[in-house]
């Protein structure tokens, strides 16, 4: 058994706990008097401690257990979750995940600090608090009468897989003996020497128990191993008027409220079933059936060329049953690197509360389609643009609070977080109720930066696209929230990496809009395949706004290698054979050009023939390519051949850079904005 | 880590074990129990070198106790030979029930609740 793996499990389920709580605490703030959602912290501090003392974690399981203290009394009414008690709370909840990164590298004073603001909470002093903890089962909820003896016996039956998980049954019972006189009666289920696994937790226990400690306090202790062993618990005020009674499965999240005022016999039991409705899976095992799948894709590919070159029937008959079990596991293995964005958007809400708190506004957020699935890998990639948008929508976009209310709006500001699909897209919007944009400050800003053309007119649209170059900032006051024009630019920068896009709309005293258009996956691209020589290349076919032949006609408009003329409008363009140096074969007498959309502009990229759409599964070129920033990747075609996947972008600034590196601004550059 | 020492003679046959009886080292545990208790109708257990004990250890040897008991074979501790963390972990588990005289040192409830006389 390697215990470094069950100290990384419980790091990732102690970091999942704790991201859970920071909602469930933002959500207190809103509803201090919801008690279960007192109890699910409680809880899952309760897991934090038992499981860290397990696997080592002295430091957290200590903190927790102090942390916890506070859920106690506020489940046991004796403090309401005001605001400072929540603020506390969530400082109390950053140091766990703080511990949790790196427990040696926090210093010892500044759990201190926070262990003191948890011990004068409610102007308790330390000695109260742990008074109160040593006489937990005394007070423990309201079921549990002062000074009267109640006999408890339970039954806990761990499964064979507790050891494996790292559990260990001496601290449960070191809890228990503390909560009054026990008797354990092992029972170990039949196994000789040759059939038993030594690895396998085979003991399961009846426990009497006589405490004045109530039946939650007794299911506390079972807390962190409830979804790893079937516990039963039956209470009786007298031993003598031990009844035999039925059992009853009760979900967990019910018995927390379950009353036993009645005095009748009650039996509860415990045992966790959503566990078994999900397993955690490491996501590189996801990834490489994905890849797996996509290498069928391929060989269905080259079978169903095969077939057409044979004119086998029966061998095509193959190939198309062969496509719908491959279409069917790709789909699968797709779906499983889908998650909800709701996760990401939930982390934004104590950002939103955080910040408004310190610039002095009124903000909250809104958070709508949170169901919405996407790619992992997708999803964090977004964390840092998405934050950057929200930031700003509540630094910049949001007004004073003198100054919205002055305005006839409400006094609290609201960010909204959307997401739906849109096609092979999502679209993700963040949206604010504040002042909106002013085209005019931007294009001035724009143009005292050197970003605008004097004299130029630019649409709305064009404006708002100096937002997003590097340096521009039209805050007055950079504060260190935002404002200093670095996080725009990037963001846009971040998701084209993503191959989406970005788009602001606003409107003057109702508010701003920035929209991320985002693919659903990242691991396969709708692509348009096009051929150089030997050579072929796959364009985003997203970016692909439509291909003209280049007929003598369009070919005579260009001067120099000049923009052609098509319809009307000049169009700059690339040689794609002359930038990949492509000396095999010669051009076609008619060529083609895609036409792509980069940076607000049209451009042509020209290749010899344009051979259709293809759904292609990306590859990653390895280490070796990764300074080809080009090219994003490569995909092998039915007939075994590579293609590479273009990063259209990067191809035309590059092709820019390289143009202005040798001649000064050339024809390229200048079809750029500014 | 486990080390396990055996010493089989014509009439017995003696496992010592040395340092961490855990579920890391249950495996070679059941081992020297399979292979080596079949050989003797005595079977004499060491365990003063242990040092860390959990009810993976504890396991085995109950099932090494019910085995040896239904073959009518002796099982014992050597006197003296049950090690702080291993008495410690018998009473935790509730295997050996804890009475008044579990706290003195000359207390024996875990060499009689493992013994097959």
């Amino acid at each position: 058994m390697d215990i470094s793996k069950l100290r990384e499990t419980f790091r990732i389920e102690a970091a999942d706990l704790l991201r859970g709580m920071e909602s469930q605490l933002l959500d207190l703030e809103k509803n201090p008097g919801d008690l279960e959602l007192v109890d699910r912290i409680f809880r899952a501090l309760h897991t934090i401690k038992g499981s860290g003392a397990m696997f080592g974690f002295d430091r957290i399981s200590q903190f927790a257990h102090e942390f916890e203290s506070i859920f106690d009394r506020l489940r046991k009414g004796q403090l309401l979750a005001s605001r400072e008690i929540v603020d506390l709370t969530l400082a109390g909840r950053d140091h766990l995940e703080e511990l949790l990164e790196n427990e040696t590298a926090v210093p010892e004073t500044n759990t201190q600090k926070i262990f003191d603001a948890i011990r004068s909470v409610g102007g308790a002093d330390s000695t109260q608090i742990k008074t109160e903890r040593s006489s937990e089962n005394a007070e423990h909820g309201a079921s549990s009468a002062k000074g009267m003896l109640t006999h408890h016996t339970l039954s806990f039956r761990p499964e064979k897989d507790f050891f494996l998980k790292g559990m260990n049954v001496f601290p449960l019972f070191d809890e228990l003996r503390k909560l009054g006189a026990c008797t354990f009666e092992p029972e170990l289920q039949a196994q000789t020497l040759d059939s038993f696994d030594p690895e396998a937790c085979v003991t399961s226990w009846m426990i009497e128990i006589k405490t004045e400690a109530s039946l939650e306090t007794l299911r506390d202790i079972f807390i962190f191993v409830e979804g790893s062993a079937v516990i039963e618990i039956q209470k009786e005020t007298q031993k003598t008027d031990k009844t035999p009674v039925k059992e009853i499965p009760v979900p967990a999240a019910q018995t927390a409220s379950t009353p036993d005022s009645s005095g009748k016999p009650f039996v509860e039991r415990r045992k966790s079933d959503t566990d078994k409705e999900a397993i955690r899976v490491q996501s590189r095992k996801i990834d490489a059936l994905l890849n797996l799948a996509g290498e069928l894709v391929t060989l269905k590919s080259s079978i169903e060329t095969k077939a057409a070159e044979k004119g086998d029937a029966d061998l095509q008959h193959f190939a198309e049953h062969l496509d719908r079990l491959s279409e069917g596991l790709r789909e699968t293995a797709m779906g499983m690197r889908m998650i909800p964005l709701d996760e990401t958007f939930q982390s934004f809400s104590r950002m939103v509360r955080d910040l408004s708190r310190e610039l002095g506004k009124e903000a909250e957020l809104k958070i709508v389609g949170g169901e919405t699935e996407i790619d992992k890998n997708v999803i964090e990639s977004l964390r840092d643009p998405l934050m950057h948008i929200v930031r700003n929508a509540v630094d910049h976009g949001l007004e004073a609070t003198a100054k919205r209310i002055s305005s006839g709006k409400t006094a609290k500001g609201t960010v909204t977080l959307s997401a739906g699909y849109a096609g092979a897209e999502v679209l993700i919007r963040v949206s604010d109720d504040g002042a909106g944009l002013s085209p005019e400050k931007i294009l001035a800003k724009a143009r005292e930066k050197g970003l605008a053309r004097e004299g130029v007119q630019y649409s709305e649209k064009e404006i708002y696209g100096f937002i997003f170059l590097p340096g521009f900032s039209t805050a007055e006051v950079a504060t260190h929230v935002s404002g200093r024009g670095v996080g725009m630019d990037v963001v846009k920068k971040n998701v084209e990496r993503l191959r989406g896009g970005v788009d602001i709309d606003s409107e003057a005293g109702r508010g701003t809009t920035i929209t991320l258009r985002i693919p659903l996956t990242l691991a396969i691209v709708d692509g348009l395949l096009a051929r150089i020589g030997g050579d072929h290349f796959i364009f985003n076919l997203s970016n692909v706004e439509e291909c003209v032949d280049l007929t003598p006609d369009i070919v005579s408009t260009s001067l120099r290698g000049g923009p052609f003329q098509v319809r009307g409008e000049w169009i700059p363009h690339l040689e794609l054979r002359k930038i990949f140096s492509i000396t095999e074969g010669k051009a076609d007498d008619i060529e083609r050009m895609g036409v792509v959309r980069h940076k607000g502009n049209r451009v042509g990229l020209v290749v010899d023939q344009v051979l259709g759409k293809r759904q292609t599964v990306i590859k990653t070129l390895g280490r070796l390519y990764a300074h080809v920033e080009e090219v994003s990747g490569a995909t092998i075609l039915g007939d075994g051949t590579v293609a590479l996947i273009l990063d259209i972008h990067n191809l035309v600034d590059q092709a820019i850079e390289r143009q202005a590196a040798a001649n000064g601004p050339g024809r390229l550059e200048e079809h750029r904005p500014a | 880590m486990l080390k396990i020492h055996e010493k089989v003679s014509s009439d017995c046959v003696t496992l010592a074990f040395q340092g961490e009886a855990t579920v890391a080292s249950a495996a070679e545990a059941l081992h020297s129990f399979k292979t080596f208790q079949p050989l003797s109708r005595r079977v004499v257990l060491d365990g003063s070198g242990i040092e860390e004990c959990d009810l993976s250890f504890l396991q085995i040897l109950e099932v090494a106790r019910l085995e040896a008991a239904s073959q009518k074979k002796m099982f014992s501790f050597k006197a003296g030979a049950v090690s702080p963390a291993l008495r410690s972990a018998g009473l935790r588990s509730g295997f050996v029930p804890e009475k008044s005289c579990c706290q003195a040192r000359n207390c024996d409830c875990f060499e009689k609740r493992f013994l097959v006389a």
